[in-house]
């Protein structure tokens, strides 16, 4: 009976581990979190911009021997800006190259090359200003790392409308199993982020209080609308703060279930956006948004995509009859 | 399992689509799946193993990791955001000297009249935000009996909050020529109470505000370079 059991369970997980990772899927998914993680990846870095060599130049803010022990000494900490940051002309010049290998692989251009290079530029910058990073930079890096492994090409790209009118009468693949693996990494990876973030939001009376919404919402240094009214409804506050914490605690278990999934990537958008608006946080609260969208179905966006078409359609078509 | 991608259809299976086959070799897929279970491992022992508290056991395998760990920019990433508590924040402020330690400016990072677009102002607060965190060591040394990783980590510490404080100085000693010493102030600015507010106290009530001297930078001739 045991070794049954034992035989069904390792089938089991054999064959699920397989279907989860291996089958091929549309890779509109990918392509549209290419383009909105690609394009949060690109503001970031225009935003290095406006102090480029105060944030990475060797004179900067963030000394070498300071970057150093930051990353306790680690050689692994990588990055390829310290080539460069002592000659400010230079590090203009590989920024600015990094910005067009940003905004072509946001457009889908060269994917395979620049989707690797992207992410080579996250993290050379993420390593040489430790100091200065938050949240953003983290869910830019895992974004960066699983579109680099296939497939973020192959939807809504430059690659493939090139491929297409080169080759009008080629049938290209539908569905990439490459694709499949980045979306579950960032999947999982989301998972990851939600469930530490609530479990160590555990560790603080104040989310057990109901007060910790109020610790966030009436810190000036973050506030980008004024809630102190909230101060009058403390009810409200517990309610807010014990409901948020519920959802960052429950996303690991109840985005995968098909009918929980929509109720939980739906609380997602008011959590963020309002992260996004009254903390001044708005790039992080894209960011997870972002990561959220890994979550959306292909066919959800293939249906959308066809009603933007039909919309865009018609009118020409009523231009063609008029004429 | 179902396919969760696929479009869900009538409970009918015989109406639904197959889904597509699994197109990658056997050897391939299990070469992948080994660097998928250890990605997996990576990205548990992250958060398992920084900020404190964590376990030995989160501890080893994030030194055994280390290496991955820094190369993917998966290294001291909580994801406790507001975790445990949200607490107060921390500003920077600057003040410039004279030979005769006479003030002749300041300045204070983050600052919302200065540091636009947005992500810029979150920058300077997170410098001010991490250097905190690393000035935030204990004036005294550990007692001599002491085990030594606790003075190495004492070490380490120091080493991190007077690099950190030095680097700061420097940069803003390039910044501005005139000054012959940097002094460095951390402010920290507290959260009222909601009935306070409600009471009518504002936000930046100036007993809010409570200032430690971090340190005094003497600028050297170099740092004009």
């Amino acid at each position: 009976m045991i070794t049954a059991y034992l035989r069904e369970l390792y089938t089991g997980v054999r064959d699920g581990w397989n279907r989860f990772w291996f089958t091929p899927t549309d890779p509109a998914t990918l392509g549209l979190v290419r383009i909105f993680g690609g394009s949060m990846i690109l503001y970031t870095h225009l935003v290095w911009s406006i102090d480029l060599n105060g944030f990475m130049g060797e004179n900067g803010r963030f000394s070498n021997e300071l970057v150093s022990r930051m990353h306790q000494g680690s050689s692994f900490a990588w990055s390829y800006l310290p080539l460069f940051d002592g000659n400010p002309g230079m590090l203009w010049l590989v920024h600015i190259v990094a910005l067009i290998v940003l905004l072509m692989f946001t457009l889908g251009w060269y994917t395979r090359v620049t989707s690797v290079l992207a992410f080579i530029i996250t993290v050379s910058y993420a390593h040489r200003a430790p100091g200065a990073l938050f949240g953003l930079d983290q869910v830019n890096v895992m974004l960066a790392m699983y579109l680099m492994l296939g497939g973020a090409g192959e939807a809504f790209s430059l690659d493939r409308l090139l491929l297409k009118r080169r080759f009008p009468n080629r049938k290209l693949p539908t569905t990439s199993t490459a694709a499949n693996v980045s979306i579950r990494l960032i999947q999982l990876h989301m998972c990851v982020i939600y469930l530490f973030a609530g479990t160590g939001k555990l560790l603080g009376e104040t989310w057990w209080e109901g007060t910790a919404i109020w610790g966030a919402v009436a810190n000036s240094e973050y506030q980008s609308l004024d809630m102190t009214w909230l101060a009058h409804y403390p009810l409200f506050i517990a309610v807010l703060t014990q409901v948020s914490l519920a959802w960052e605690l429950s996303y690991c278990a109840l985005v995968w279930p098909r009918l929980t999934r929509p109720l939980v990537i739906t609380m997602a958008i008011p959590l963020h956006l309002g992260i996004a608006v009254c903390m001044g946080m708005i790039t992080f609260g894209l960011a997870m948004l972002i990561g959220n969208l890994a979550f959306v179905s292909p066919w959800v966006i293939r249906e959308v995509e066809a009603g933007i078409r039909n919309r865009l359609a018609k009118p020409t078509e009523e231009q063609a009859a008029a004429a | 399992m179902s396919i969760m991608n696929d479009r869900p259809t009538t409970p009918d299976p015989s109406t639904q689509a197959a889904p597509p086959k699994i197109t990658w070799s056997v050897g391939f897929r299990q070469f992948v799946s080994l660097l998928l279970l250890l990605h997996l491992a990576a990205l548990f022992v992250g958060p398992c193993s920084s900020p404190p508290p964590s376990s030995v056991w989160a501890q080893q395998a994030e030194g055994f990791m280390a290496p991955y760990l820094h190369a993917t920019f998966l290294r001291g990433h909580g994801y406790r955001f507001f975790a445990p508590n949200p607490g107060p924040s921390h500003l920077v402020r600057y003040e410039l000297l004279d030979e005769n330690d006479q003030e002749i400016g300041e300045g204070t990072f983050p600052n919302l009249d200065e540091h636009w677009p947005r992500l810029l102002y979150h920058r300077h607060f997170m410098i001010s935000e991490s250097m905190y965190n690393t000035s935030n060591v204990p004036d005294q040394a550990p007692p001599e009996d002491a085990p030594p990783f606790v003075h190495a980590d004492f070490q380490t510490a120091i080493g991190l909050r007077n690099a950190y404080l030095d680097s700061i100085a420097k940069y803003i000693a390039r910044q501005h020529p005139e000054a012959a010493k940097i002094r460095i102030v951390m402010v920290q600015h507290a959260i009222p109470l909601p009935i306070d507010v409600a009471n009518g106290r504002p936000l930046n009530d100036p007993g809010l505000y409570e200032e430690v001297v971090l340190g005094v930078y003497t600028v050297q001739p170099e740092d004009h370079e």
